[in-house]
Order: structure tokens, then C-alpha cells, then sequence
């Protein structure tokens, strides 16, 4: 692997690995010579390792504190206790619940009475409105298709009454009586 | 070229799984401990714990500043590899077996608490509320080790767990690797992102802070 085949952003993941001592001796080399020419990279290792200089201070900071603060008590005795307790108790026998049972039975059959109810009603104002079915089967098995009003275009002197009254046609026609 | 996604480092590692010195073998002693722990021989276990239990005490930690919460996650762990010691590989080392039950556990917990906070009817005020100016500002107080775990907690939790395994905890990345189960490479990948990550949010954060100190100043 050559340092100058290399661009500036697949050295940038080695610095990313670099400063935390995670490259390997082959990937060490090509980012070092990359970086004795490349002064935006140098510029990028510096602030890459500056901000892992927070990052390790956490580390050493915390480890420090968490053994100031509190005095290590072992686990093991709790741990030993529980597992003596899981393995003596006996296997809980299921119970089953009654209450449970009757108030979703309770629910349910009110749930079902009132879909009842309202699918009476709506079929009492389907009734009210004389709906008739589509087709239907006579008595003798023949088919009866439904009737509907035959339908006859007016003529021209109805349409002409209807929008024009007698009285007022009188009128229009004869403009002489003003 | 040296840039790849997390697929082409999964790809790479598989090349990398046969080459011997990748070959992690258990201490004779610990396979010992563990063969009779899973025969139900509690004092065996029990210096399984005694073993481990400060490493993962140190581990959960990192995710939980808690006290007595992370003793309570730490019993949990070791319970929950108690039962489970049956599915269990002995090939395998025990740590990093261990130590995955106790990150996935203080995760679990971590998420739940988290989608309590949020459906319950009264939450925590402060922290959303603008800063009042007769107040001190309290992050003065806040030390450099503070504001990092502030910042770390802008990291993806996956990119955050390998973060944390390596840079605080001194996980070699093949332990992390097997903590998390992933391959060495895709650790290697998401190191560089995690580290990547916190340096942009570590600086947006320092900018933050300029600018807030010129605007008090001004």
C-alpha cells in the first residue's frame, strides 16, 4: 500500500484509528509518509488527537473516582443468596382468574347487544323509506325485475308552459299593449 | 483504497478468521471454572464472579452513573449467565460472553426507562427549559469529564458501545469484537466512525460554549 495513492479521506480514517494506537505496521507507514507531505492532514491529526485527549482523561478520571467514592463490596453473596432462592422455591402453580374472565364475558355481551340494537334501528328507517329490492322471485320461481316509471321526453310547447306561464307568454308576445 | 462500508470490512474479516493468531483460546482454568459452573457447582460460579464482577461493574459504569443501579445491573448479569450458562459455548472464552449479557442488559434497561420517561405524565423539567440569567449557569460546574460523557451520549449507541469498550474500558478490538459479535474488521470500521463522531460533536460542543462565553462577555 503507497501513502500517494492514498486521498486525504482514507487517511483521515486512519488517523482515526492512529491515535488510538489501532493501525496496523503496514497502515503506520503509509500514513506517515502521507503526512510529511500533506499539511491538511497533519492539521486534522492534531485535532483528532485533542479530542481523544478528552475522551482518555474521562477514562482516567472516572476509573479513579468510581474507586474513591465507593468501597467494592462484593456480589457473590447476594447472587449466591437469589440462586439458592430460585432454585429451592417451587414452580408457581397458574391460578386462573375469574374476575378477569367474567368482566371480559360482561363486555363482550354488552358489546354484542348493542350492535344488535343499532342494526334493528337502522333497518326500522331502511323500512320507513318504502325501499324496494332490486329484483326478487315471484311465488312461481319467475323472475321479477323492477318496474321503473317509463320515461317520456316532453314536447316543446309543454317545456314552453312550464317555462313560460300563459300569462306571461301573453305578455312577451305582445308588446304592442304597453 | 482504504474507505469501506461496514459490508466490505464484514467481507474482509472472513479472510482474516482463518489466520492463527486470531484463534482466542479459553485459560485452562477458566475452562475449568466454567465446565463446573454449567454442572451446577455454585462455588465454581461463584469464583466466575469474584473473577469478573469489578471489570463489569467498571463496564456498566460507563453507561450508567448510578451506584446502586449498576450493582443491581451487575447481580442481574451474573444471574441471567447463571441461567443460561446451558447455552453457553465453552470453546469460546467466557468474558466477552459475559460481558455482552451485561452491555445488552444495562441497554435494555437504559430503553426502558427511557420509554417511561416518555408516556409518562410528568417528566423531569430543566433540562429542555431556557437558562434563567439570574441563575449561575450550573455547566460551569461541570468538569472535563462530564462534558464528555455529555458529548458521548451524541454518538450512536452502536458506534458509542465500541467507544466505550476500547477507549475508556482498554478492550483490545478483538474482545470487542467478541463482546459485541461483530468481526474484527467491522469493529475496526466503526472504531474509526465512533471516534470520528465524537470529534465533530466534542467541537461543535467547544464552539457552543465560545459563543455563549463571548455573548455573557459582550
Amino acid at each position: 500500500m503507497n501513502g500517494d495513492s492514498m486521498n486525504c479521506s482514507d487517511i483521515k480514517h486512519l488517523i482515526h484509528l492512529d491515535v488510538g494506537d489501532d493501525l496496523r505496521p503496514e497502515e503506520e507507514q503509509v500514513l506517515s509518509s502521507h503526512m510529511e507531505r500533506c499539511s491538511t492532514c497533519r492539521a486534522y491529526h492534531v485535532e483528532m488527537s485533542s479530542a481523544m485527549g478528552a475522551l482518555t482523561a474521562l477514562r482516567d478520571v472516572a476509573s479513579s473516582r468510581t474507586e474513591e467514592e465507593t468501597p467494592f463490596r462484593s456480589v457473590w453473596p447476594l447472587i449466591s443468596q437469589e440462586i439458592r432462592k430460585r432454585q429451592t422455591s417451587p414452580v408457581k402453580a397458574r391460578k386462573f382468574n375469574l374476575q378477569v374472565a367474567a368482566l371480559s364475558v360482561c363486555s363482550l355481551s354488552l358489546a354484542v347487544v348493542t350492535i344488535v340494537q343499532s342494526l334493528s334501528t337502522m333497518r326500522g328507517s331502511l323500512d320507513a323509506t318504502n325501499y324496494v329490492p332490486a329484483q326478487s322471485v315471484s311465488q312461481s320461481g319467475q323472475l321479477n325485475l323492477p318496474v321503473y316509471p317509463q320515461y317520456s321526453a316532453p314536447r316543446f310547447s309543454e317545456t314552453q308552459d312550464a317555462f313560460f306561464p300563459t300569462q306571461e307568454r301573453s305578455n312577451t308576445s305582445s308588446p304592442q299593449s304597453f | 483504497m482504504l474507505t469501506m462500508s461496514e459490508s466490505d470490512a464484514e467481507n474482509q474479516s472472513l479472510d482474516e478468521a482463518d489466520s492463527p493468531e486470531n484463534s482466542e483460546v479459553p485459560s485452562a482454568s477458566e475452562v475449568r471454572l466454567v465446565h463446573a459452573a454449567r454442572n451446577g457447582d455454585h462455588d465454581a460460579f461463584g469464583q466466575l464472579v469474584q473473577r469478573y464482577e469489578r471489570r463489569v461493574l467498571k463496564v456498566i459504569r460507563r453507561f450508567v452513573t448510578d451506584q446502586e443501579l449498576a450493582s443491581d445491573l451487575v447481580q442481574e448479569s451474573f444471574l441471567r449467565a447463571f441461567e443460561r450458562m446451558e447455552q453457553f459455548d465453552p470453546a469460546r472464552r467466557f468474558g466477552p460472553w459475559l460481558f455482552r449479557l451485561a452491555v445488552n442488559l444495562t441497554y435494555d434497561h437504559l430503553r426502558k426507562v427511557r420509554r417511561r420517561g416518555r408516556w409518562a405524565l410528568f417528566t423531569d423539567a430543566g433540562e429542555d427549559r431556557s437558562p434563567d440569567p439570574a441563575v449561575a449557569d450550573p455547566r460551569v460546574d461541570l468538569d472535563l469529564s462530564q462534558e464528555v460523557q455529555v458529548v458521548l451520549a451524541e454518538v450512536p449507541e452502536a458506534y458509542r458501545t465500541v467507544l466505550i469498550l476500547r477507549d475508556l474500558e482498554g478492550f483490545c478490538t478483538s474482545d470487542v469484537a467478541a463482546i459485541s459479535e461483530r468481526s474484527e474488521a467491522t469493529i475496526r470500521w466503526r472504531l474509526a466512525e465512533a471516534r470520528k463522531m465524537f470529534k465533530e460533536a466534542w467541537e461543535r460542543r467547544e464552539r457552543k460554549a465560545d459563543k455563549e462565553r463571548l455573548s455573557s462577555d459582550e
